[in-house]
């Protein structure tokens, strides 16, 4: 469903992602782990069609991201670690407009059904965006995310500002997508977050993906292990 | 077809919301309703000098009169009879003044030489200065582009600064298409509010809706539409709202006042014309050099032209009003070719001005309203032809009396011509619009190459 081939990016004598290849399957949800500047981002933005890579691919459902790039970006969902949003629009308005740049229209009950599964208050749905937290942005971003039915999920940081409460109700939501066959890929800081979500796991330093392992090999100590002895060297 | 209607009427609401638009054009607006007060002044008081003409000219004819009752020489009378001619305005002059402030509404003529008469009220030969003007064509083509740039300059470059743009892009949707939504809907608002402002103009100015009137318009909205495809060029050139807001207002000064100022100059300088004040200076240099001439050299040459006076006595006195009006006419033929080159080099540097259209679309697109508005170089040129006309009735009327050594009266006055305007002045083709398509569909196929560009690159 999502997969990456020699996948290289430079920014000029820098090479932030080296040779990546990567294939997530439908169902799978791929934690990709490793410091800032390790070129989980940019692996993402590639994904996106917002850097053009200097060699290999990124394919979304088979397509070319840089061959096609609207046509991708049609089949995958995106959540950012900021979600930014129209402060004049309310919390169902920004959904619906998303929506609409997605190529999808749902009625104003369907649109609170999602927000609901996002887990954002009734009462904020129609208070404008301008007066909402991190975190409440953040849960329309799953929203706008959900709408779209994508095949393909991207989560750059998707917790980032989240409550914990929030934060374990976005691992179900996430469990939920992948049982509807979505191939998730996420980019996280959060070791905890991904033994608990991820069916698989990759550790990535100076951009280059050191480790590749299925979670259920590991605990919760055996990743932080891993991750630190990556991070030494 | 109908995700586009869905769209636009989503960014519809955005734009809406946002508090730009209100003060944006409301301003517009009160700038466009200042500008048809000011030319509906303009008309009223044009129309209360053309009115206040006939009175004007009983005035001075009762004047003449006194000094020549029972009678006068005709020589005596024709040199004191000014008569007057006028250039209407239309009422699209209310809307596009053009040179009409700078050049003669009004030129009182006699017998004497003509060309010195044209040209006394002469104030320069402004073509692209006139962009100055504070009427509705300077709101339409100057101020108008500025609103719409506002409007659409950071159409991208504000979801950038607002971190936006990533999960916008990431929706699936073009951002070429976001884009062109969110100009038009600019170009929209902006045309709407002149629109509402020419609507208004209607009734207020006395406009005919005619296909001039709508032609005009048009090429307002089609100037217009140029300046959006500009404003999409910056919007998708610039990667944030600071650049764009500069890029927009540097671009819009150098666009409206710096590159007209600069192909006036170049064209000023690369096609010198003569003031019509050197014309005049000349002509009376040949007049005042005549008196001491031979008067039967003058009045040969005089006849070499007029043959029909050639059998009158010769001029023996001190004076005789046939020699004096010779040596006027025979004058006008002395300065003709440079009048004739005067005018061949305004339309020539009118003409350079148009094959460098596409440098500054708004000072071209004034020069196409002024010409629809019959306020423009041409139509003054064909206005001095007119007097000319008009002039040369006054020597087939005064030359059998003066030749006689008639005397006339005063009720003979009323058989003096009178000017009248043509009913439908002959015009030149306006200045064609394709100058400012290619503008504009240079700007597009910018647009283009800068949206291929990835978001982060």
């Amino acid at each position: 469903m999502l997969q990456l081939d020699h996948l290289t990016k430079r920014f000029g004598a820098h090479t932030a992602v080296d040779s990546l290849n990567l294939a997530i399957a439908p169902g799978e949800l791929f934690a990709l782990l490793g410091p800032n500047g390790a070129g989980k981002t940019t692996t993402i933005n590639c994904l996106l069609g917002f850097l053009r890579p200097d060699a290999g691919r990124a394919l979304i459902d088979g397509i070319d991201v840089a061959a096609e790039p609207l046509e991708t970006k049609r089949r995958l969902a995106y959540i950012p670690e900021q979600v930014n949003l129209y402060g004049h629009f309310s919390g169902v308005e920004n959904l619906a407009y998303f929506a609409e740049l997605g190529g999808h229209r749902y009625t104003d009950d369907q649109l609170r059904g999602f927000l609901d599964e996002s887990g954002l208050q009734r009462d904020a749905h129609d208070r404008r965006v301008s007066g909402y937290s991190k975190g409440m942005r953040q849960k329309v971003g799953i929203a706008i995310a959900i709408a779209k039915q994508a095949k393909v999920l991207l989560l750059d940081e998707p917790t980032s500002g989240l409550d914990p409460s929030a934060s374990h109700e976005f691992s179900q939501l996430l469990g939920q997508l992948r049982e509807r066959g979505v191939a998730i890929l996420m980019a996280t800081h959060d070791l905890f977050r991904a033994r608990e979500d991820a069916t698989h796991l990759g550790i990535m330093s100076a951009g280059r993906l050191i480790h590749h392992l299925p979670t259920a090999q590991l605990t919760h100590s055996g990743i932080e292990k891993l991750y630190l002895e990556t991070m030494r060297g | 077809m109908k995700s586009w209607i869905q769209l636009c009427l989503w960014e519809a609401r955005q734009l809406l919301r946002g508090g730009a638009l209100r003060w944006v054009c409301g301003a517009l607006l009160a700038a466009g309703l200042l500008a048809l007060w000011s030319g509906d002044r303009r008309l009223a008081r044009h129309a209360s000098e053309i009115a206040g003409l006939p009175g004007h000219l009983t005035t001075q004819m009762e004047a003449v009169a006194r000094q020549f009752t029972p009678d006068g020489e005709a020589g005596y009378v024709a040199y004191y009879a000014f008569l007057p001619t006028h250039h209407p305005l239309a009422p699209l002059a209310a809307l596009s003044v053009g040179l009409r402030d700078v050049v003669p509404s009004v030129i009182w003529v006699r017998l004497l030489g003509l060309e010195g008469q044209l040209y006394e009220a002469d104030l320069g030969n402004p073509a692209l200065q006139a962009l100055g003007n504070f009427d509705f064509a300077f709101v339409c083509c100057v101020l108008a582009p500025l609103a719409l740039l506002l409007l659409g300059h950071d159409a991208l470059a504000r979801e950038r600064d607002a971190g936006r743009l990533p999960l916008l892009a990431a929706q699936g949707v073009s951002l070429g298409r976001l884009l062109a939504i969110r100009v038009l809907l600019a170009w929209g608002a902006v045309a709407a509010t002149l629109a509402l402002t020419f609507a208004l103009a209607v009734p207020w100015v006395g406009l005919s809706v005619d296909a001039l009137t709508l032609t005009w318009f048009g090429t307002a909205l089609g100037h217009l539409a140029v300046w959006a495809a500009l404003a999409a060029l910056v919007a998708a050139a610039a990667r944030s709202v600071a650049t764009s807001l500069a890029v927009s207002l540097a671009g819009w000064i150098g666009a409206v006042v710096l590159l007209p100022a600069v192909l006036n100059l170049a064209l000023v300088t690369a096609l010198p014309v003569s003031d019509g004040l050197e014309i005049t200076v000349r002509q009376r240099q040949e007049t005042h050099g005549a008196w001491d001439r031979p008067r039967a050299d003058v009045m040969n040459a005089f006849f070499a032209h007029r043959p029909q006076w050639a059998d009158t006595p010769p001029v023996t006195g001190r004076f005789a009003w046939r020699w004096y009006y010779a040596m006027h006419e025979m004058s006008d033929r002395s300065v003709a070719d440079l009048g004739r080159t005067y005018r061949a080099n305004l339309r020539a540097r009118q003409d350079a001005l148009i094959r460098f259209a596409w440098l500054a679309p708004s000072a071209y697109a004034q020069l196409r309203l002024n010409h629809l508005a019959r306020t423009d170089l041409d139509a003054h040129l064909a206005y001095l032809d007119e007097v000319r006309a008009f002039h040369e009735r006054l020597r087939d009327h005064f030359y059998p009396l003066v030749f006689a050594d008639a005397r006339i009266t005063p009720a003979d006055y009323a058989a003096f011509p009178a000017y009248a305007p043509p009913a439908s002045p002959v015009s030149a083709a306006p200045p064609p619009f394709w100058p400012l398509l290619l503008t504009g569909i240079a700007a597009l196929f910018a647009t283009h190459r800068f949206l291929q560009r990835p978001i982060l690159s």
